[in-house]
């Protein structure tokens, strides 16, 4: 016989104050998304600043004080037309929320209501629900709205449409995908056995379980239509003038490249802020509301 | 150097981990040491979270970054704990192999089998493709596994557990480990094939003279299997020693607990089952004194004080409880029964 | 005196067609279920025993009436729960409620315990909603819970407290029977026996039937009147636990008996025989279990054996039960 097993113990542990565990406790620990926060906030606060108080007009054209370089008046100088730049910056933050918002807004509700029904159809429905998403998303943004404009005349709502219907595609599948996986929950089984119905499934035990998925989804989306706003605009299908749009001023940046490139450098930038800002957000939140690091409400 | 013959394969003496749990740190065990040699069997026996998957993990050197290993575990007489990963890397699968409870997930699903087994041959003995291959075949052959020449080439998915289970085997097998480490390996499994697979591990033990480490929260998976065995609650040993021993006379409330908890075939409707009050601790708020003090019949203050010592109540038959003297003369075990 | 049964299926078969795997060939079938007939009298439990791929947990969805059978019936109480009308369906799911296996995955992460508890109540027409508090406190009490646990969620609680909740939603619409899918094989063995006694509590307090499906022969031992051993969909042995467990008279229901490792000293290891899977798609010609029987012969190669008389309230489908019956039977634990 081999020797005895024998065991000795160090010191016991002193337990730890447990860290704490409230969702805006961790949030303000999470380095991306505070960063998305601040950048995401900064670009809605100019455009509710934009609402009350610009530097200058961002439509009043003053011809002679064009291509200004950086002052105390202009912060950030004048483009082609004599505007400031700032109040066009600001002004601009303005219509690229109103799309990005009600853009997103058409995605979600058609594509999270089409991506349910699918789920909970499944069979035909499902079927043809997903092939007509596919067929949808195989047109890019632009070619609907370049199509759209066609019929309808290029301007903001056509832009918004247009991009809320790119949304779609993309939020049916993600809708259909995560539901299908709470269709498949053994707590699905319980209340299907206790006698409730596919509506009262959907919306009492498949969509509470999915929003922390559409939230995270919704944010990138949002960063998607700011880029396909911006998009538009350049290509001039989009926000028309005077009704300013970073999109709008890299367009006329473009022509003034070589004279002035600064031009295309601030809305650019403000673009990439508030792309950057969303996506960081978007990736926090998908880290915050993930159950399993969220134990404690 | 001493007789290889009598000097333990594995030793570990006094080892402790502490985990970072989503509940703050956690002292997943505490003081665990046993010793042993070529050829003996060792079966470690407790609920979740008790800490015996730990134990296991970390004779492997498979626990996260993140982990603190105290206390040392010698392989040979080579010091393992706290060794660099890549030197673990020439350990792993060569001179410790484990098998998982759950064989799908330990296999890799897009690769062949006849791959999966050869891979440990080709990189810690350097054999060549086509050597590897027939070694595999042979591998396969022996654990049983239908017409291994043809379905080398299959992939997981196309077989049933009980025979993917056989691969993993087979996997753990290619490099004739020292010390085999099967964690639940038969958990997932029906109980026809559950005896099949442990006729198996134990056929492969005896013939090429291995060390196992067996873990199961089956008693009777442990009783009929393994030579020694210990029993682990919240991170400690408990009980430990020979199994027919253990079996004959439980000495610890909680191996007495767990042993009357079980239904027993012929327990018939009407009969009630002993239960132990309350549930598992939480390894990251464990009591301060005996883990088990809150759910035992026969707490004390001075269970509650302390980590009790190990107390030893029979040969090599050692308890960590204060009070034996009451749990032994309720005389728990097949004696009883 | 012969009272309708509390449940009563009648060869209930059921075949799932599996995803066409060429154009030219008709896709492949399992036969999950295999022509099963029992029947559950008022406050009797039904254990329903067999491996995985037995067709113990399509059974269990078949007769809860979350699947639609191929064929047969499934009748509560005199209601065939396939031919009524959607809306009478969901009264009778008063009388008949089920517990899962999975007491991680069977309660909803995001509803609190008095919803999760009070979900049957809800589908009922006549469920007073300002009683649910009150009857949710009443039945976690029953269960072993209390009444503060109500606005608690579902993470809040460990294995066997899981359980408790999705046993009291399951007793909260009074039902004269609970179908539990394999209630405690997820729980650590010290919880296991406190989830038993507590069936087997509620079972005496309410006259509750079970029918309780398991791998455990000792589970379903504990807890129940009469058992049924299933193989590839069929009923291969039914009787009383102590025939079954003591005159065991099915090949198949001895191989599992012999295959349960005993907590005992001494014991070693018992060689078992080696034994071939056999297929659930493979439609042969004789006795589903030859492949794996040591007794097998050229007669139960060629005639499927029914499920026949073999003593008091004891069936089995076996040519040689009788042999199987004088073999020496496997010592049980005391």
């Amino acid at each position: 016989m081999s020797a005895p097993l024998t065991t000795s113990v160090d010191a016991p542990i002193v337990p730890r104050p447990l860290p704490t565990k409230t969702f805006w406790g961790r949030a303000l620990r999470h380095r991306s998304f505070v960063l998305g926060g601040v950048l995401s906030l900064l670009v809605v606060a100019s455009a509710a600043l934009s609402l009350v108080w610009t530097p200058w007009s961002p439509y009043e054209i003053d011809i002679a004080s064009k291509l200004r370089p950086p002052s105390a008046a202009h912060w950030l100088g004048t483009d082609s037309f004599g505007r400031d730049i700032v109040s066009l910056l600001l002004a601009g933050a303005r219509s690229t929320i109103l799309v990005g918002i009600i853009a997103v807004s058409i995605g979600l509700t058609f594509g999270v209501c089409l991506g349910l029904i699918a789920s909970a159809k499944r069979g035909w429905t499902e079927e043809i629900i997903m092939r007509f998403s596919d067929f949808t998303f195989a047109f890019p943004a632009v070619l609907s709205a370049i199509m759209l404009a066609a019929v309808a005349g290029p301007g903001m709502l056509t832009s918004i449409i247009a991009i809320g219907i790119f949304q779609i595609p993309t939020l049916t599948r993600l809708t259909r995908g995560s539901a299908n996986a709470i269709w498949a929950r053994e707590y699905v089984l319980a209340a299907r056995a206790s006698g409730k119905g596919a509506f009262r499934i959907t919306i009492e035990h498949v969509l509470p379980n999915i929003l922390s998925i559409l939230i995270v989804q919704a944010t990138i989306q949002f960063a998607l239509a700011i880029l396909a706003e911006a998009a538009l605009s350049y290509l001039g299908l989009g926000t028309q003038p005077p009704q300013p749009s970073w999109g709008r001023m890299l367009n006329d940046a473009q022509t003034m490249l070589f004279q002035s490139p600064m031009l295309a450098v601030y809305p650019g930038a403000a673009i990439a802020i508030a792309v950057l800002g969303l996506n960081l957000l978007g990736d926090g939140l998908r880290d915050l509301l993930d159950p399993r690091l969220a134990r404690e409400r | 150097m001493a007789d290889p013959a009598t000097m333990p394969l594995i030793e570990v003496d006094n080892l402790g981990v502490r985990l970072n749990t989503s509940r703050g740190p956690a002292q997943a065990v505490r003081g665990v040491s046993f010793a042993l040699k070529r050829g003996e069997t060792l079966g470690l026996v407790g609920e979740s979270g008790c800490g015996k998957s730990v134990t296991a993990l970390s004779l492997m050197g498979l626990l996260p970054d993140s982990a603190v290993i105290t206390g040392s575990i010698k392989l040979d007489g080579r010091e393992l704990a706290r060794l660099p990963d890549a030197d673990y890397c020439s350990l792993r699968g060569n001179r410790i192999s484990m098998i998982f409870q759950e064989p799908m997930t330990a296999l890799n699903p897009m690769h062949t089998v006849g791959h999966q087994v050869a891979e440990p041959l080709r990189r810690h003995k350097k054999y060549s493709a086509a050597h590897a291959r027939r070694e595999a075949i042979a591998l396969l052959d022996r654990v049983g596994l239908p017409d291994p020449a043809r379905r080398i080439d299959a992939y997981p998915h196309q077989f049933s557990g009980g025979q993917r289970q056989r691969v993993t085997i087979a996997m753990a097998l290619a490099c004739e480990p020292d010390l085999l480490i099967a964690d639940e390996p038969t958990t997932a499994l029906d109980v026809t094939i559950q005896g099949q697979i442990l006729d198996l591990i134990a056929d492969l033990v005896e013939e090429r003279g291995m060390s196992m480490i067996l873990i199961s929260h089956d008693l009777g998976v442990i009783a009929e299997n393994v030579q020694r065995m210990m029993v682990m609650y919240g991170g400690t040993v408990v009980e430990s020693g020979p199994t027919d021993e253990v079996f004959r006379r439980m000495g610890h409330p909680y191996t007495q607990g767990l042993f009357r908890a079980r239904p027993k075939l012929g327990a018939r409707k009407g009969t009630r089952l002993t239960t132990i009050s309350g549930t598992v601790p939480e390894l990251a708020d464990l009591p301060v004194g005996c883990a088990f003090g809150e759910r035992c019949p026969l707490v004390e203050d001075k269970c509650r004080v302390a980590l009790p010592p190990m107390v030893e109540v029979g040969p090599a038959h050692v308890v960590r409880c204060v009070r034996t003297d009451v749990s032994m003369a309720a005389n728990v075990g097949a004696l009883s029964a | 005196m012969t009272a309708v049964p509390l449940l009563d299926v009648k060869d209930l078969q059921q075949r799932y067609t599996l995803r066409r795997e060429s154009l030219f060939r008709p896709p492949g079938q399992v036969r999950a279920l295999n022509g099963v007939s029992v029947q559950v009298a008022a406050g009797k439990s039904l254990g329903i025993v067999g491996e995985s791929g037995s067709g113990k947990s399509t059974f269990a969805r078949v007769v809860m009436a979350l699947e639609r059978p191929t064929a047969g019936q499934v009748s509560l109480l005199g209601r065939d729960l396939n031919r009524i009308s959607p809306d009478e369906l969901r009264r009778a799911r008063r009388d008949i409620q089920m517990v899962f296996q999975d007491p991680y995955g069977s309660l909803d992460p995001r509803q609190t315990i008095a919803r999760i508890v009070a979900e049957p109540l809800t589908v009922l027409d006549d469920a007073d909603r300002t009683t649910f508090r009150a009857r949710v406190a009443a039945v976690l009490k029953q269960v072993g819970l209390r009444e503060a646990d109500m606005d608690k969620y579902p993470h809040e609680f460990s294995g066997g407290q899981r359980q408790r909740i999705a046993i009291a939603r399951a007793l909260i619409t009074q039902p004269k029977l609970i179908v539990a899918d394999e209630p405690v094989s997820a729980l650590d063995v010290s919880v296991q026996a406190q989830v038993l006694n507590l069936m087997q509590d509620l079972q005496e307090q309410f006259g509750l039937s079970y029918i309780l499906i398991s791998h455990d022969l000792a589970v379903v031992d504990y807890l129940c009147d009469e058992v049924a051993v299933m193989y590839l969909g069929r009923v291969v042995e039914q009787g009383r636990p102590e025939d079954l467990f003591e005159r065991c008279a099915h090949p198949y229901t001895r191989a599992l008996l012999d295959a349960i490792p005993r907590a005992r000293p001494g014991g070693g290891r018992r060689r078992r025989g080696a034994q071939a899977i056999a297929s659930q798609s493979a439609a042969a010609a004789g006795c589903p279990y030859v492949a794996r029987c040591l007794l097998a012969d050229q007669h139960c190669r060629e005639v499927p054996p029914l499920l026949r008389r073999v003593g008091e309230g004891h069936l089995a489908a076996c040519h040689k039960a009788e042999a199987v019956m004088a073999l020496p039977q496997a010592a049980v634990e005391g």
